[in-house]
């Protein structure tokens, strides 16, 4: 597997109060990421280092050997906000609109064919039609995630992008995603509070806990009891 | 009883009062002692009205101060745009509009006059002065509100896709904000109006046949009062055609239909 991110010596604070320390990661091709921690941890601050929409005060990030240092296509955000999608868009216009603008702007045929499989792939199609007012909080996740990939980005940030759902519109979303995951092999950097949902779908868990790395640990088996024991533990400490 | 109130409630229950509003006009005018040169029939108001329709001088004039406000619309729009748009990217710009906003927006455009008169005469120039005036700084505060009320998350999506600013404002903001760009609009149009007739009535005839301002002035100066509504009925019915067949549909089509209103 080749490099995908690679950050190195990462620190950022906000006024005097330091967000992260030092954090020093290697993120592999293909590899699907959670990371994991309390409430003001830094998960979603290093989230944002990563995608480029804040700038680190020591250290670097490094996309592919490219360091970041702005937001780029390559590295794309799935919000945890409902609102991310367009209202005047709807569910194709919406998965389309990358693929309409610059740098891409495809021909119609491509464009509509790309939608086309991406929706198919959120299982949105009954519904491409539908505006945003008229889709459930689980479908809005579902359109906002097949925009994201439609560009075909090296890297899907998500930042607690299933955190306002039910439980079961959880379920079925975190099967969703792993068979996009599986398919289209894009590396994942997913945060998230909920140890169970980190369980599911990582293949490697990050804990972050007074902005550093904690812990990082190998989930090849997945859903494991000791291993929620384990993070548990560890965000106890 | 709820009968009545369902009807009140429907969308077409304007027309329901202004057909009570005309009554009460015809039997306040028919069966009270008040002069028919200060309180016409609407018998007689009509007849002044198709009179004017007949001889092409209202319809002309109408067709004129629409123009104008037209115009003035369409420079105040773009002008706000661009204020607005700058004021998005350079918040150096931004404390510049809003300083402008604050002092000329409570600034009546009649009071400009004396000014406008020594810097650009009496023309159709002045007019279009006042109506741009009078449109602008609303607009500009309906524009900067909308933009200042988008998610932030529309500006990262924005930068993740690599936009630049211009991009942003016409792909995102625009869109975005429609629904305060629409009130801006009425509240344009609206001002647009007044901003007209007060200058076409103190200018007098500005271009070759006047607006609908001159005419309402001209029927006060010869006492032909039903002439006086009749001027008046032509605003309001341009008013309301405008309200329901244009910007209603407008509503309907964009922030009713994606549930943003």
């Amino acid at each position: 597997m080749s490099e995908a991110i690679r950050i190195s010596n990462l620190s950022k604070s906000y006024a005097s109060l330091s967000i992260l320390k030092d954090i020093n990661l290697t993120i592999e091709t293909g590899e699907f990421i959670c990371i994991i921690g309390s409430s003001g941890c830094g998960k979603s601050t290093l989230l944002n280092l990563i995608g480029g929409f804040i700038k680190s005060d020591v250290g670097s990030i490094a996309l592919q050997g490219q360091p970041v240092l702005k937001p780029n296509l390559e590295c794309l955000m799935v919000f945890q906000e409902f609102d991310q999608l367009f209202p005047w868009k709807t569910v194709k216009g919406n998965v389309e609109f990358p693929l309409k603008n610059e740098p891409h702007r495809f021909p119609t045929e491509k464009t509509e064919a790309l939608s086309q499989k991406y929706i198919e792939m959120v299982k949105l199609n009954a519904f491409k039609d539908f505006y945003p007012n008229q889709l459930s909080g689980g479908m809005k996740q579902r359109t906002a995630i097949a925009r994201a990939l439609v560009t075909t980005p090296k890297v899907l940030l998500m930042d607690e992008p299933f955190g306002s759902l039910d439980a079961q519109t959880k379920i079925e979303l975190h099967q969703t995603l792993l068979e996009i995951w599986k398919r289209t092999q894009t590396t994942i950097v997913f945060v998230t509070h909920d140890i169970r949902e980190a369980l599911h779908l990582a293949t490697r868990i990050i804990i972050l806990k007074d902005g550093e790395i904690f812990k990082d640990i190998e989930n090849k088996e997945k859903d494991s009891d000791e291993k929620m024991k384990e993070i548990m533990a560890s965000l106890r400490l | 009883m709820s009968k009545i109130k369902g009807v009140f409630e429907k969308s077409y229950s304007k027309y329901i009062w202004i057909i009570i509003m005309l009554i009460t006009w015809e039997a306040f005018a028919k069966l009270t002692p008040v002069s028919a040169l200060v309180f016409p029939s609407l018998e007689s108001v009509w007849q002044a009205l198709i009179h004017s329709i007949v001889t092409g001088d209202i319809l002309l004039q109408m067709l004129f101060s629409i123009g104008l406000i037209m115009v003035g619309l369409i420079i105040g729009v773009v002008l706000s745009f661009i204020m607005s748009s700058l004021s998005v990217i350079s918040p150096v710009f931004s404390s510049f509009v809003d300083t402008c906003v604050s002092i000329f927006h409570p600034l009546p455009g009649i009071a400009l006059l004396p000014l406008i008169i020594l810097w650009v005469g009496t023309g159709t120039k002045a007019v279009l002065f006042i109506i741009v005036h009078s449109v602008l700084w609303p607009m500009i505060l309906n524009m900067t509100a909308g933009f200042k009320s988008i998610p932030a998350i529309y500006k990262k999506i924005g930068q993740n896709y690599e936009f630049d600013h211009l991009k942003i404002i016409l792909k995102i903001y625009i869109p975005a904000s429609l629904p305060y760009l629409i009130a801006g609009l009425k509240i344009g149009w609206a001002r647009a109006w007044r901003a007209t007739i007060s200058a076409e009535m103190i200018f007098g005839a500005s271009g070759a046949i006047g607006g609908i301002g001159w005419y309402i002035f001209n029927k006060r100066v010869f006492m032909d009062t039903p002439g006086i509504f009749a001027g008046l009925l032509m605003i309001i019915f341009t008013g309301i055609l405008v309200e329901d067949f244009i910007f209603a549909k407008i509503e309907e089509k964009t922030v009713k239909k994606w549930g943003v209103s």
